[in-house]
């Protein structure tokens, strides 16, 4: 006997969510964007996802990006911007209306916009979507940015050095993406070819050596490894750069040795070249995030305003070596005539690493104690990465050397990671130098003044809800109190003449106050109220942990005590 | 000065005359400011 199912009721087909990400920005945030998603995809693979990008970064990536998102969508400026000289703007807007028309055919739940740059933003708002993550400008031409990742990265990324989360983890976070540690089987390097390529170039001056030190480092690479070869890459506006590296005269006995590459591939001919490298040595670039897409070892130098923790090339055991140079990372805007970080970081190092790689796999606290001179290492510092719980983040392979900015680093992932997200980082404690547990003190009080303003903004914001609900509610009174919210705020921004480390906590939450949702005064006030209330539990983390951490180093330093986590 | 360019300058006045008197923009001036963002990043790009 046979059940006859003929007339089974269909099942009703469930809608695939749509997620579009926007992000207009160059190759490497492109890569960083890719990488994000692919573990959305590893998760969800049932949801449809989208990209909308700028045709001339994204079309020479699309042997990457098609691995990732269901389709991209190419924002062709060629194309819009077609014979306007002649015609003007009609036609760029025809050219836009049916780019946006495209768009529209996708019915977008969730539209998240991961590039923070002006026309992302607007292009964001044109975009039909029920939900709108990242900034976006409302009819008001205000920017809006209503989720707390997306607030925390266009507050803290770019701003300075206290930013403890890699740009592809902030990406995570904003999209939604829980992590897990991933098993990863290690890659088999013998079967590579004995090459190293570099990539010695980068977008800005400030980013990359002028042409002799990489001259240098070529030249002890290739003298104290005499079975490899190196390839130099670029783009095609770097030939002229690379050609002032291979026709130095200090080379010429090892050009058969060299391959110059550069302006000679297109960018998946490239990755094709990294696949088969031992590794890649670089300053902060696309090419390091396309080695580490095919799990080549990559060392890079950051220099200028590279911050090593947002943008070391995203995969473990990624090494970095960065300057001790006070005013590094600097901004794109400041002048520097003299590129002090540039010189602090000595080619000797660079070139020891390389050798220790090739030859042993991994460079090890052991190994720059006993092999690099101290002379070399004092003005560095040596970064690893390693991943917990799905995030990365840098190890200082440099033992007895965390300065305060690493110090606070670890603190904000901690604080900003049970805030925002309500999970929980366990740590160690940092060893303290004298200068260090100086930065902490510091910080100790800065950390009670914001701790304090923040109580009064929530006693001041609640002034006005009691006084909206009373019978006979005061204008002047909502005023006078208003007025008391924006002077907590002025002095908020003070506290930092006295504490720069707590600069995170006063930007993050000046641009949540400025984001305040509610379309009353008196949700407007209640979501100030909020704001507040979360600023003073972060002071109070951040206070607790600058507390431990300072006994944790006076207990030690006077009799030995084990080691626990400094969040406990 | 090219025909864009002009377009575009009259159509950012108009749009900033509109914020001054803190009028609503609608969707079409939204694309101007856009389109005169992307150009100009085309033209930043061109220079690299």
């Amino acid at each position: 006997m046979k059940a006859n199912n003929s007339n089974r009721i269909p099942v009703p087909e469930i809608p695939v969510a749509t997620l579009a990400i926007v992000q207009l920005a160059r190759f490497g945030d492109l890569i960083q964007t890719a990488q994000a998603v692919e573990e959305l995809k590893r998760n969800h693979p049932e949801y449809r996802v989208v990209l909308i990008a700028r045709s001339q970064f994204a079309k020479p990536l699309d042997f990457v990006l098609k691995k990732t998102f269901d389709k991209t969508y190419y924002l062709d400026t060629k194309k819009i911007f077609v014979n306007t000289e002649i015609a003007g703007i009609k036609p760029s807007i025809d050219g836009l209306n049916q780019f946006l028309g495209e768009l529209a055919s996708e019915s977008i739940e969730v539209l998240v916009n991961l590039s923070f740059s002006k026309s992302s933003s607007y292009l964001s708002s044109l975009i039909k979507s029920v939900h709108k993550i990242g900034p976006f400008y409302d009819f008001d031409n205000k920017m809006q940015i209503n989720d707390k990742w997306s607030q925390l990265l266009y507050a803290t990324v770019m701003r300075g050095s206290l930013n403890p989360f890699a740009l592809v983890d902030l990406f995570k976070n904003i999209i939604g993406i829980k992590s897990t540690d991933q098993k990863i089987t290690p890659v088999n390097m013998n079967s590579r070819s004995n090459t190293v390529v570099i990539h010695p170039f980068a977008s800005q001056e400030r980013k990359a050596w002028k042409a002799e030190k990489w001259v240098e480092v070529i030249y002890r690479t290739l003298k104290e490894n005499e079975t490899y070869t190196i390839q130099i890459v670029g783009a095609k506006n770097e030939v002229m750069k690379s050609q002032m590296i291979t026709e130095n005269p200090l080379l010429k006995t090892f050009s058969h040795r060299i391959q110059n590459l550069t302006g000679k591939t297109t960018l998946a001919e490239l990755s094709d070249e990294l696949k088969k490298a031992k590794i890649f040595v670089g300053h902060d670039s696309m090419v390091g995030h396309l080695a580490a897409l095919n799990r080549t070892p990559t060392l890079t130098v950051s220099l200028g305003s590279v911050r090593p923790q947002e943008t070391t090339p995203y995969q473990a055991n990624a090494y970095n070596l960065a300057p001790r140079t006070k005013c590094f990372p600097c901004f794109p805007t400041d002048a520097c005539s003299f590129n002090q970080c540039h010189h602090d970081i000595p080619y000797q190092v660079v070139s020891s690493a390389i050798k220790q790689l090739l030859d042993k796999g991994q460079i090890t606290p052991e190994w720059i104690k006993g092999s690099i001179s101290s002379f070399h290492i004092s003005s560095v510092n040596f970064y690893r990465t390693s991943f917990h719980k799905g995030h990365m983040g840098l190890d200082s392979l440099i033992e007895n050397h965390i300065d305060s900015p690493d110090i606070f680093r670890s603190f904000y992932k901690i604080a900003w990671s049970f805030v925002i997200s309500d999970t929980e980082e366990n740590l160690p404690f940092p060893k303290l130098t004298q200068n260090t547990h100086r930065d902490l003190l510091d910080a100790l009080t800065g950390l009670q003044h914001l701790y304090e303003l923040s109580e009064f903004g929530k006693k001041y914001s609640q002034y006005i809800l009691e006084e909206i609900s009373s019978q006979t509610p005061s204008i002047f009174k909502i005023k006078d109190f208003s007025k008391k919210i924006d002077e907590i705020d002025q002095l908020q921004g003070l506290v930092l003449k006295t504490s720069p480390n707590l600069a995170p906590i006063v930007d993050y939450f000046a641009l949540r106050k400025a984001n305040l949702h509610g379309d009353s005064v008196v949700k407007l006030t209640e979501s100030s109220y909020y704001a507040f209330h979360e600023c003073s539990s972060l002071c109070s983390i951040l206070f607790e942990l600058v507390e431990n951490t300072i006994s944790e180093h006076k207990n030690s330093s006077g009799k030995s005590t084990p080691r626990t986590d400094a969040n406990k | 000065m090219d025909i864009l360019k002009e377009d575009i300058n009259r159509e950012l006045n108009r749009i900033k005359e509109k914020i001054d008197k803190a009028t609503a923009l609608n969707e079409e001036d939204l694309k101007i400011v856009l389109l005169s963002m992307l150009n100009e990043e085309d033209l930043h790009e061109s220079k690299q």
